[in-house]
């Protein structure tokens, strides 16, 4: 593909005077591409805000012009608080991008139409119109913004202008002690005629990484005071650390990236500069990817936050101290700033050009030595212009938010802006997979074991929790998405995001929840600022949701009274391959509505779903301990420990005439097994005392507190003490596993409410 | 002594790949599988009696393999990968370097 054209001239030449404006008015101050940012302003003052991006006039010689716009959509949340600042915030809901706009130049104005292509989601089809004035000796616009949908719906805002940029971004730099020792920590400065090997009509100019990726639209700002330098010092005699992997460059961001606890996604990236990577071969390398095999990741973390540059690489050897004096040092500099800019690169969810059929893109996404195998020795160096080819820079501008932003949708999942939004992304909900910015109230955390067997039942934990120092909120803390005031995305592993359906829509009143301030002091949590439920999601209205092996992404949303909209973190899940033949078998029976509806209802002694109880009997027999054993024999348990209850003519209604109804009478059916219940349930007990694992902690209290009704329930003495010393030992268990105290302080009530 | 350091580069997903050099088996691995972020799989040096060897590269299960001469002074690096269902050799007087 050709290179656009560095320079692009408005499309038509204004004309002089004929309006009667003399033309020193109409001089305009800069360029009208850059980022704009602004409220809505009809039909709801307010409500909404965009981000708009004009890609349409050169903003620099240097900065290639892609004749695109897009902008992002948030959702603004207040809430006002009596004698204090407004508290605000804001939830990213979606991005979209204009293709082919047809731009319309004036004196004084441009006016910038096309259709709307939004990049999930199912929307009618809508246009936009962009009115962007100036005037002399003023900032361009600001820009009016008008969305028109089939149907006549129009929505309207006013964004003024922001920065010549598209995105912002910082990054924060790291280095090892032992390299910044041996040569004292530098970024990358090239000149670019200061090697022969070039483009002959290659201007000459300095570049930096933030050149580099100021040409291409974001403005990257490195964090001050300067690179955090990292104490590698081994004993004496010894050499540091080196050949390091993915792992442990992922350790050490954890422990020295500051943004590392931060709310990802988020335009926060982290390099570090090391010694070598454990494969000599590597000069650079974007270690954050979940597709990578590392013990050290939890499930549920995000991509494409950090990466690595390796000093010591081949590549390297002659960088000089300070300007390079000859062409082996110039070769050297430049190589450094092509792996510095190529690792970001990654971090904006790039492949490699090979990777996106592009083997011969002249781009910082491509090796020289794989573009020279193709097109002949030194010619990627002869003919590359530092730059990334057009279709990176439509990604890197205009690409859908959560695919480039760090931290967003996995490394290499999408980052194809130029192709057409996947066909796996047309039913996504939109914002179904944003995070909130800015002084949000509240905050909705979801957790779950990271990894289930196959066919376990799949329950998270919902908790929400008051992040303000100072005030306590009332809310509805009802946390069931059938009660719907939560919504719950899953995304499976073939991409498809699909909403969770439950069985049945109940209708409750909810009782509101105070939950207190967060406290002051960091670890001296009570937990009586945070509310926590466990949600059942393997069966829905639609059936089974986690029936496929692989890995799932969960994200909620809560709705609380009034417009309050808080999206969770979204937790990634793994789902187990069939563990046998056998097991592969079961899994025909199992993923049936008859179980389902069984699990769903947490056991049912129902003749209606006898085939279902069965299949779950056929699964707790098993002799192998698994956590899908051990939950569904739970399940059978508490089915046990129910009355079943029918429904009768009364035997005794003998006024009934023909005209009246007969009278029905509730009568209990089969009586609870509770002794039965407690059988069942012991292997389940055994396998949450021997699991630690914090994720099973719910599961682990509630089949407790299930047990001590059971075994209450059977009366006497002894059984009494058996409630105890199970609700004991929970506790013991739970205080090493370190819950917090307002949950221990409830099972001693518990304990001691027996008596 | 002489060797060659062989790159299984672009292209290997979870692959069953056989090297051989003058006859004798030098590599052997089961699940072989490139790391998209490097366009890199795995590396191994094998010795050679210099001169010009024989080198024979398979996999198995996609019926591909390629036999060709190597001279290891000449190209002591030999990068090997998959494209469009066909072994591509890529001999090269250099180390490959990967980012
Ligand atoms: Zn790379």
């Amino acid at each position: 593909m050709n290179p656009s054209p560095l320079a692009q001239p408005p499309q038509a030449a204004p004309v002089p005077g004929s309006d009667g404006v003399p033309d020193w008015k109409c001089r305009k101050e800069g360029p009208v591409s850059g980022r704009y940012e602004g409220e809505m302003t009809a039909p709801t003052a307010g409500q909404m805000l965009l981000d708009l991006r004009l890609d349409i006039d050169p903003r620099s010689v240097s900065s290639p012009v892609m004749n695109r716009i897009s902008g992002d959509l948030y959702q603004l949340q207040r809430i006002t608080v009596p004698g204090r600042q407004l508290t605000t915030w804001r939830v990213y809901r979606e991005s979209w991008v204009v293709d082919a706009p047809v731009v319309t130049w004036e004196r004084c104005l441009v006016t910038i139409r096309g259709t709307v292509r939004f990049w999930r989601g199912i929307h009618p089809q809508t246009t936009v119109e962009v009115r962007v004035p100036w005037a002399a000796a003023n900032p361009v616009g600001p820009a009016t913004v008008t969305f028109a949908q089939a149907g006549g719906m129009t929505a309207s805002y006013t964004c003024g202008k922001k920065s010549d940029a598209f995105r912002e971004l910082t990054l924060e730099l790291a280095v090892l002690k032992s390299v910044n020792d041996a040569t004292p920590f530098r970024m990358p400065v090239y000149d670019t005629h200061s090697h022969p090997t070039r483009p002959v009509d290659l201007r000459q100019r300095t570049l930096t990484l933030e050149q580099c990726y100021l040409d291409a639209g974001t403005r990257v700002t490195i964090r001050a005071p300067g690179p955090t330098i990292i104490d590698d010092s081994a004993p004496p005699g010894q050499p540091p650390h080196s050949g390091w992997t993915d792992a442990q460059l992922h350790d050490v961001m954890a422990k020295y990236f500051t943004q590392f606890g931060s709310n990802w996604p988020n335009w926060q990236m982290w390099g570090f500069l090391a010694n070598t990577y454990q494969q000599a071969g590597v000069g650079g390398i974007m270690f954050d990817a979940s597709i990578i095999p590392n013990s050290s990741r939890k499930p549920n973390e995000p991509d494409r936050r950090g990466f690595a540059v390796f000093r010591d690489h081949e590549w390297f050897k002659n960088l000089p101290a300070s300007a390079p004096t000859t062409d082996a040092q110039s070769e050297a500099v430049r190589k450094f700033l092509y792996t510095w800019v190529h690792e970001a690169g990654h971090a904006f969810n790039f492949l490699h050009s090979w990777d996106k059929n592009r083997p011969d893109a002249l781009s910082w996404m491509n090796y020289d030595w794989r573009y020279d195998q193709r097109n002949g020795p030194n010619k990627f160096w002869s003919d590359f212009r530092f730059r990334f080819d057009d279709e990176e820079l439509i990604h890197l501008r205009h690409g859908d938010r959560p695919s480039v932003m760090m931290g967003g949708d996995p490394w290499s999942s999408g980052g194809h802006a130029e192709a057409p939004a996947a066909a796996e992304y047309l039913d996504t909900p939109p914002g179904a997979m944003s995070a909130p910015e800015g002084a949000y109230p509240l905050e909705l955390t979801l957790r779950s074991q990271g990894y289930f067997e196959f066919m376990e039942p799949v329950s998270i934990e919902l908790r929400l929790r008051n992040v303000l120092p100072d005030l306590p909120l009332s809310l509805d803390t009802e946390l069931d998405p059938a009660l719907g005031g939560v919504i719950i995305h899953i995304r499976r592993p073939d991409g498809r995001i699909v909403e969770y359906s439950p069985l049945l829509c109940k209708l409750a009143t909810t009782t509101p929840h105070i939950l207190k301030p967060a406290p002051a002091v960091q670890g001296t949590q009570t937990g009586e600022d945070r509310y926590s439920q466990e949600v059942f999601l393997s069966y829905g209205k639609y059936g089974f949701y986690f029936d496929d092996p692989g890995e799932y992404l969960v994200r909620a949303l809560y709705q609380g009274a009034g417009d309050v909209l808080i999206p969770s973190n979204s937790l990634r899940l793994r789902v187990g391959h069939p563990l046998h033949k056998d097991q592969d078998r079961l899994a025909q029976d199992f993923f049936s509505d008859q179980v389902g509806v069984n699990l769903y209802l947490h056991g049912s002694r129902s003749a209606s779903l006898k085939t279902g109880t069965e299949v779950l009997q056929k699964i707790a027999d098993q002799t192998e301990e698994t956590a899908l054993q051990a939950k569904v024999s739970a399940v059978l348990a508490h089915a046990a420990a129910q009355p079943l209850w029918g429904i009768r003519s009364s035997p005794t209604a003998t006024t009934t005439s023909a005209s009246e109804p007969p009278v029905l009478t509730l009568t209990e059916a089969t009586a609870p097994d509770f002794k039965t219940a407690l059988d069942l349930s012991k292997t389940a007990l055994a396998f949450f005392k021997a699991n630690k694992s914090p994720d099973l902690n719910l599961a682990y209290s509630r089949l407790v507190r299930q047990r001590a009704k059971y075994h209450l329930s059977t009366g006497g003495a002894t059984q009494k003490g058996h409630a105890k010393k199970e609700l004991a030992s929970l506790h013991t268990d739970l205080a090493a596993r370190n819950v917090n105290s307002a949950v221990l302080q409830k099972i001693s009530a518990d304990a001691q409410a027996i008596g | 002594m002489n060797a060659v350091i062989f790159d299984l580069q672009d292209g290997f997903d979870d692959d069953e790949v056989i090297i051989k050099i003058d006859g004798r088996q030098v590599f052997h691995k089961n699940r072989v599988k490139t790391d998209l972020r490097l366009g890199l799989a795995d590396t191994f040096t094998a010795p050679t009696a210099g001169g010009t060897s024989t080198v024979e590269v398979a996999v198995p299960a996609r019926s591909l393999s390629e036999t060709f001469p190597l001279d290891s002074a000449d190209s002591p690096h030999v990068g090997i990968a998959v494209c469009n269902n066909r072994l591509e050799v890529r001999p090269s007087r250099v180390a490959f370097g990967y980012a």
